[in-house]
């Protein structure tokens, strides 16, 4: 042992400080900001003469990707008369100092072609301007008059390269478009493109709310007073064709899917008592879920199907509980300041948004599952109605403006940044976000 | 014959029991020396508190000596490098021992401890320097006031080009570790390696990966003095998003 002690000590003594790590510096300050991008518009290989309406379409679609990059809040993208080299050829590298002094930390070149069988190509390259190399290459083929799409499509291809997160820039909202006076307040069933663009109107007439998305889109469940009492129906989008929602004596509103797009969680009102009920829509089969005498209202899934958050005043306030999908243990979540109601369980199942009354005040918050890290987001006069990107990392909301002026639809980052009015044709509440559509 | 055949087969043992007297000399003298060197206090074991250096615009600790100290602006950063790194530390020595001054306090027992003024007392008591102690860092590489004053300049030159992924599961966590070489102008040399962990496309790790090579590589070249090359010429760059993205 006495001879392993000396050796150590020689070796101890014999090796030079020399292997000491080298100078490590630790980095603990940023700077958020978004990311400066290039995106000059697509070359067309299609003359424009030979399909001018294919020839516009490719156009737009880089404003298009420069409008949903720039929306996102992550990104800024550069005013292309700031470009000093203009692209004439995606499949050649670009020269990446004619970016950089412009700032530009991330560069799309982008093609379009007609090809022979009447569909429009389009190839988009990233490129990451300091790093000189492509980030990403993809090509798309469609039919012209879905331009649009590809555009959105290629934002979500870029936003995902650069933050690691799915985009949410293909996806359509449906929402509530509201007209006339208020004693003649016109509630409408509206949807349109995530961007605000192709909104069309679902429904006529009848007073219409709380709608929501199945899992691929394609239906859209709301409550409506087409018969005189608040129903719950379902809406084809591919058909046009509305359901009632089972026949109940009773009204039945504020439904939600289930993730896997099997079950419709609804609350049922009988002889003055609201609880939640769940519908089975392969069977029709209806189960319910809390027997509390107290109001039971606006059930959301967890990702996995497995609970459900919802909202009750079982102990003398509104406030949020969460359930085994089978109704058992039900428990309180939030124990923060002021009331807490209409929760909705974020896709990817790390928050669930709220709205919080707090001094009569109404503003959009999240919280953990478990209650905890409770934070408010919004501050304007009156927000209310959360609605996730399929993503999970922003919120769209209805705001009241000030003195009841009118309503619109406003969204936010899950930060807390980049809060904004979303374009609407008029004064329009109760978003819903649907899915990437498939 | 008898004695000189007994001296004889004496001898050998006498030769072992020399030689094992000798090494155990040896071993003892060993022990003896190294443990006197051991002793020493070595160069590395001096730990400079990074109170030192926190004079510096911007760095790793936040500047709470002087709560007016603002993050530098771009332009301020621009003119020449070499008065930025000389050693601007010594601002602050009066501030980094306030116990030496206060001999007055304990002129009078009722001085030493009033309970009716009992804020006054810990006032007064209160060390400049407190809440930058809590935030030291130990020193890395040499582990000298030297090195200590380059990493404060490098991290406040990073500093504005580092924009890390917000809003993703645990994006606090997503600490990223890159090694650097530059050349003498302060340009990165090669491609910056990652020490830490690497992940697939398109995931919130790729992201942090990516968006701290893109702050290496916008903010060179760093502006470094040409004297101490050697000290700056490697290093890593550890980005900790913690108190950057928020929760």
């Amino acid at each position: 042992m006495k001879i392993l002690g000396v050796v150590a000590a020689v070796l101890l003594t014999v090796v030079p400080p020399a292997f000491a790590a080298p100078l490590q510096v630790d980095v603990n300050q940023g700077n958020i900001q978004p990311l400066p991008i290039a995106i000059p518009d697509f070359v067309s290989v299609t003359p424009a003469s030979a399909n001018p309406a294919a020839a516009a379409a490719i156009q737009n679609i880089a404003k298009v990707v420069r409008a949903d990059l720039d929306r996102s809040g992550l990104f800024k993208a550069l005013d292309p008369k700031s470009y000093i080299e203009q692209i004439s050829n995606i499949n050649v590298a670009p020269n990446f100092q004619n970016w950089r002094v412009i700032n530009a930390q991330g560069l799309v070149t982008g093609q379009a072609a007609m090809q022979p069988d009447g569909r429009l190509r389009v190839d988009f390259r990233l490129w990451d301007v300091y790093g000189e190399s492509q980030m990403l290459g993809l090509q798309f083929t469609t039919q012209p008059a879905t331009w649009r799409r590809v555009a959105h499509m290629i934002s979500d291809a870029i936003y995902q390269r650069i933050t690691g997160e799915k985009g949410y820039f293909d996806t359509r909202i449906v929402f509530i478009s509201e007209s006339g006076s208020s004693l003649h307040r016109q509630k409408r069933l509206a949807i349109m493109d995530e961007d605000g663009a192709n909104p069309s109107f679902l429904t006529n007439g009848y007073l219409v709310l709380t709608p929501r998305f199945n899992p691929s889109a394609q239906m859209i469940a709301y409550m409506s007073y087409t018969t005189g009492k608040p129903r719950v129906y379902l809406f084809d989008l591919e058909t046009g064709r509305q359901e009632k929602l089972g026949d109940f004596p009773n009204m039945t509103f504020s439904p939600r899917f289930s993730p896997d797009g099997n079950l419709v969680a609804m609350t049922l009102e009988m002889g003055g008592n609201s609880d939640i009920y769940v519908m089975d829509l392969r069977t029709r089969q209806t189960k319910r879920l809390t027997y509390d005498p107290a109001v039971d209202t606006a059930p959301s899934f967890s990702p996995d199907g497995k609970h459900i958050v919802f909202e009750s005043d079982r102990g003398g306030s509104q406030q949020i509980y969460i359930m085994n999908a089978d109704g058992s243990n039900p428990h309180r979540i939030s124990f923060g300041e002021g009331h807490h109601g209409t929760p909705v369980w974020s896709p990817r199942g790390d928050l669930i948004a709220f709205t919080n009354v707090t001094s009569a005040q109404f503003r959009i918050g999240v919280m953990h599952p478990d209650g905890s890290g409770e934070r408010i987001l919004s501050n304007g006069w009156q927000d209310e109605g959360p609605t996730w990107a399929p993503n999970g990392r922003v919120l769209m909301f209805t705001r009241t403006i000030q003195g009841g002026r009118g309503s619109q639809i406003w969204s936010i980052d899950v930060t807390g940044r980049n809060q904004r009015r979303v374009s609407t044709p008029g004064d329009a509440s109760d978003p819903a976000w649907s899915p990437l559509i498939q | 014959m008898k004695n000189r055949a007994t001296a004889e087969r004496a001898a050998p043992r006498l030769g072992i029991l020399f030689s094992i007297v000798l090494h155990l000399g040896l071993v003892v003298a060993l022990f003896v020396s190294f443990s006197k060197k051991l002793d020493m206090p070595s160069e590395t074991a001096v730990m400079v508190p990074v109170d030192l250096v926190t004079v510096g615009d911007e760095n790793n600790v936040k500047p709470t000596v002087k709560p007016d100290i603002t993050p530098p602006d771009v332009q301020e950063q621009e003119p020449t490098p070499a008065p930025d790194v000389t050693p601007p530390k010594f601002d602050v020595a009066p501030d980094v021992k306030p116990d030496v001054k206060p001999k007055p306090e304990k002129k009078t027992d009722a001085e030493k401890f009033d309970i009716n003024d009992i804020e006054k007392l810990l006032a007064k008591k209160k060390p400049a320097n407190a809440q930058v102690a809590a935030r030291t860092v130990q020193g890395v590489g040499a582990g000298t006031a030297m090195t200590a004053d380059l990493q404060t300049v490098l991290a406040s030159q990073i500093y504005r080009c580092w924009s890390p992924p917000t809003g993703a599961i645990n994006a606090a966590g997503l600490i990223v570790t890159y090694d650097i070489y530059l050349d003498r102008g302060g340009n990165v040399t090669g491609e910056p390696k990652l020490l830490s962990a690497g992940a697939p496309f398109n995931t919130p790790r790729d992201a942090a990966n990516q968006a701290a090579l893109r702050a290496i590589k916008a903010c060179q070249p760093y502006k470094l003095p040409a004297n101490r090359y050697a000290e700056w010429r490697h290093f890593s760059f550890n980005f900790n998003p913690r108190d950057v993205v928020g929760p």
